[in-house]
């Protein structure tokens, strides 16, 4: 779909965003669906008693009071929160509450039903396409499995960014893209074809292909998914090294603990369309809220069920 | 009743998405993208080319024969090269193409860009600032434009080769000579013209269709396959429809025969 | 590089006659398990039949009308219309639609209609694994999805070889009302040119390609291979092959016909 599909059935003019601190009374407007993922006599939201902690600088990324349906799956039901500029920030909660549909809000390739998302302060979704195509180049953006195009290989695949949007000669290109794979460790594999890459290697070399144009801010959606543990502490380190090296405001998507403990500066948990709790990831670690303690432990007992 | 109630809830859709394709090629979008048309192009020639001519001269055999015992039956069987240069010509090539196209090139688009789509390369495409249409559905339909009108007079060279063997090497009671005259006699230039605009109609509305279902996939592999499978039923009845329309209108009731004033 | 020239020349056409190999064994299974006992697959067949049924006859009736009244119709009544010879379209017709146009747009359609659905189907079943996982519970897959498939296709393909005959006809009637021509004569010609031979040649031709339809078919469906591509490629290259494989099959057909049987090329 293009922008202008998707402006035109989402809607007119975002409404007037309004800042609402975590500490409020959960709204009544309900959705129906998420009734039958509560067990019986609960209120759905009565464990998102958690707070938005400070992170201490400034907020790359903003959600205010987001909400999105997919016909009658809500999947966001006010997402309030901030993304800090410089960290490594994880988004983590159960699998299906609409981790991967908060990255596309992110870059524009959705739009929300009701609420804003800043970006650096402009508003994403009164975007003109130009605007649009200008604030997606401050994003690289690593998709589960990577992503490649299949029909180029690895050297192509990566190189492409900087031939579509930028003058630089052959030479110049070379040198980002060689550097880049070395980086991520695939200097090796610059004439493979995608489909002849393991996935850990895939992931790679999209997560290189995400680099080049050195944007300020890098999306990557579930980037552990399919990978074993050794595989995933190893991506974890990779992506500690680069963000060490080129600084920015990481965002991972995952429901992987281990590498929450070893990477996240920033946490924020996800359930149920809304959040739970954020804040640094040292004082969630310690968060006294029972689901929030229940999900980072890995419990089976707890407010989460199998629903 | 799913089928054709699917596809009226997609014509509006469809017929957006061609409009807005082809737009875009007549605004020259897709010389943005002139490398990737050529890519296309070539892949087109060297994929689909041999069997589409395949198709063309084995339907060029069935043509001939068909024609020769029609004439001999009618007992003008030195005439049997008006049957070729009508049926093979007018009728018979563009049908063939048309076949061969959305069974090859259509339903080979949605299975390509529907994976694509579901491997969200086509949502790396847009973060990456690229219009995903154009690159992936203009520059598609400039390849086919510029690379078919060749490849279907080359079908349609086929399939008059093959009427010809059928005719006069394997039947063998038309001297080649005499084949040729009756056959060139009822030739005449503007046939050939609007036979292969017949062609490109066909080949614009399954490249189209083919972006459509492919741009517009969800659903995992099986989504793609099922999307394959549609896609196929909408370009199959189009092309016999394209195929009556260009008859009615290019030859309607005015035969453009040599004889009879 | 002759070695990668001779590869690259080799391994296609290689693969392609592996895949026929194959798929004349499948056939060979298919007869087979189709006459041994037991006979579960009653259900299925008649599943199956409907299913087609319900799935082409629109399209089909759309194709033949147009075909029919496009490619015989104008084209032909033109030339006759020059002779003065209008009458005898009727038993042009009888070469047209009885004979060729009849059996091969019934074809075209159930191979791209019915012959996609069933190897998206199949496709998407083994690519979710159910294949494995019926074979894994004593289930044959060939008795009890091809073998069905097989004979309802080739029975539905039949039957509707006489809806697109007759459609056909009526494109003819409509042709002639173009040319403002009394009906009477089209079908006075057209029956009395109308051989048994002709009827039952094109009955028996639509069903064997109905059987090359499910063949290959299922064959597609069976082995489609894995990733994004892989159920869309197998209907891709599944519909390629049956085109092909009915239009060659159709010539040769037609040729032993017509050497066989000369008198019905008489037109009277």
């Amino acid at each position: 779909m293009t922008d202008d599909d998707r402006r035109d059935d989402q809607f007119e003019q975002p409404p007037e965003p309004t800042r609402r601190a975590m500490t409020d009374e959960p709204h009544e407007d309900i959705p129906s669906n998420i009734h039958d993922q509560t067990r019986e006599g609960q209120h759905p939201y009565q464990w998102h008693e958690g707070v938005n902690r400070e992170h201490g600088s400034t907020d790359a990324v903003e959600f205010i009071d987001v909400k999105k349906s997919f016909g009658r799956n809500t999947v966001l039901n006010g997402l309030n929160f901030g993304i800090p500029e410089g960290q490594i920030s994880m988004i983590i909660g159960p699998s299906g509450t609409g981790k991967s549909v908060c990255i596309k809000h992110m870059v524009g390739l959705l739009y929300p039903d009701e609420g804003d998302v800043l970006v650096h302060g402009e508003s994403v979704p009164s975007m003109t396409d130009d605007q649009l195509f200008d604030m997606r180049k401050k994003f690289g953006v690593l998709f589960q499995d990577g992503a490649l195009f299949g029909s180029m290989n690895v050297y192509d695949n990566t190189a492409f960014p900087l031939r579509q949007h930028t003058d630089k000669g052959e030479d110049e290109i070379e040198e980002i893209v060689s550097r880049r794979l070395r980086e991520v460790g695939l200097s090796g594999a610059i004439d493979k074809m995608p489909n002849e890459l393991s996935g850990g290697m895939r992931k790679r070399a999209g997560f290189a292909r995400a680099l080049v144009l050195d944007p300020h801010i890098v999306l990557f959606d579930e980037p552990d998914s399919g990978l074993d543990p050794v595989r995933t502490a190893l991506l974890c380190e990779l992506i500690q090294e680069v963000h060490a090296e080129n600084g920015g405001a990481y965002v991972v998507i995952t429901h992987d603990i281990m590498s929450a403990r070893r990477v996240a500066d920033y946490l924020a948990v996800l359930w149920k369309g809304r959040i739970v709790e954020s804040g640094p990831a040292s004082e969630l670690f310690n968060s006294p809220n029972q689901f929030v303690r229940q999900f980072l432990s890995g419990e089976a007992r707890g407010p989460l069920g199998m629903e | 009743m799913d089928v054709p109630r699917d596809w009226l809830s997609s014509m509006g859709d469809i017929a957006k998405f061609s409009g807005r394709v082809i737009a875009e090629v007549f605004e020259g979008r897709a010389f943005h993208f002139f490398g990737e048309t050529l890519r296309q192009a070539g892949i087109l020639i060297l994929g689909s080319a041999i069997v589409i001519w395949g198709l063309a001269f084995i339907v060029g055999l069935t043509c001939g024969i068909e024609g020769a015992y029609f004439n001999r039956a009618v007992g003008a069987p030195a005439y049997a090269g008006v049957f070729s240069a009508w049926c093979d010509l007018r009728e018979a090539m563009p049908y063939a193409f048309g076949y061969m196209m959305s069974a090859k090139v259509g339903t080979g688009l949605v299975a390509e860009i529907g994976a694509m789509r579901i491997s969200d390369e086509i949502d790396a495409l847009e973060v990456m600032g690229i219009s995903s249409l154009t690159f992936l559905c203009t520059t598609r339909l400039l390849a086919a434009w510029m690379v078919l009108p060749f490849m279907y007079i080359a079908a349609v060279g086929a399939g008059f080769f093959a009427s010809y063997l059928a005719v006069v090497q394997q039947i063998g009671e038309v001297s080649s000579g005499g084949f040729f005259l009756i056959f060139w006699m009822f030739q005449n230039p503007p046939d050939l013209l609007y036979s292969t605009i017949k062609g490109m109609a066909m080949a614009t509305v399954i490249v189209l269709v083919g972006c459509y279902y492919g741009y517009t996939a969800s659903g995992g592999p099986v989504g793609v396959g099922t999307a394959t499978a549609k896609s196929m039923v909408l370009n199959t009845v189009l092309v016999h429809l394209v195929g009556m329309l260009g008859t009615q209108i290019f030859w309607g009731t005015n035969p453009r025969a040599p004889i009879g004033g | 590089m002759v070695r990668a020239v001779a590869d690259r020349a080799f391994l296609p056409t290689k693969s392609l006659l592996e895949q026929v190999g194959d798929m004349m064994i499948l056939t060979g299974k298919t007869l087979l398990s189709a006459v041994r006992p037991p006979f579960p697959y009653g259900t299925e067949f008649v599943q199956q039949f409907l299913f087609m049924l319900r799935l082409c006859w629109l399209p089909l009736l759309i194709s033949t009308v147009a075909f029919g009244y496009g490619a015989p119709g104008l084209q032909a009544g033109n030339f006759l219309v020059i002779f003065g010879a209008i009458d005898r379209l009727g038993g042009f017709f009888v070469l047209a639609s009885i004979r060729e146009f009849a059996p091969f747009v019934t074809a075209i359609i159930l191979a791209g209609v019915g012959g996609t659905a069933i190897t998206a189907d199949l496709g998407a079943r083994k690519i979710r694994e159910e294949l494995d996982a019926l074979q894994v519970l004593g289930v044959d897959p060939i008795k009890n999805l091809v073998v069905p498939r097989f004979l309802a296709l080739m029975i539905v393909t039949g039957l509707f070889n006489i809806f697109a005959l007759i459609f056909g006809i009526l494109g003819g009637v409509l042709a002639t009302l173009t040319f403002d021509a009394p009906l009477g004569p089209f079908f006075s010609t057209l029956l009395s040119n109308a051989t048994t031979t002709d009827l039952w040649g094109s009955v028996l031709k639509t069903t064997l390609f109905g059987a090359i339809i499910a063949i290959v078919s299922c064959y597609k469906g069976m082995t489609a291979s894995g990733g994004a591509e892989g159920v869309g490629r197998a209907v891709n290259q599944g519909v390629v092959i049956e085109f092909l494989g009915i239009f060659a099959f159709n010539y040769v057909f037609t040729q032993t016909l017509l050497a066989t049987h000369p008198e019905i090329s008489v037109i009277k």
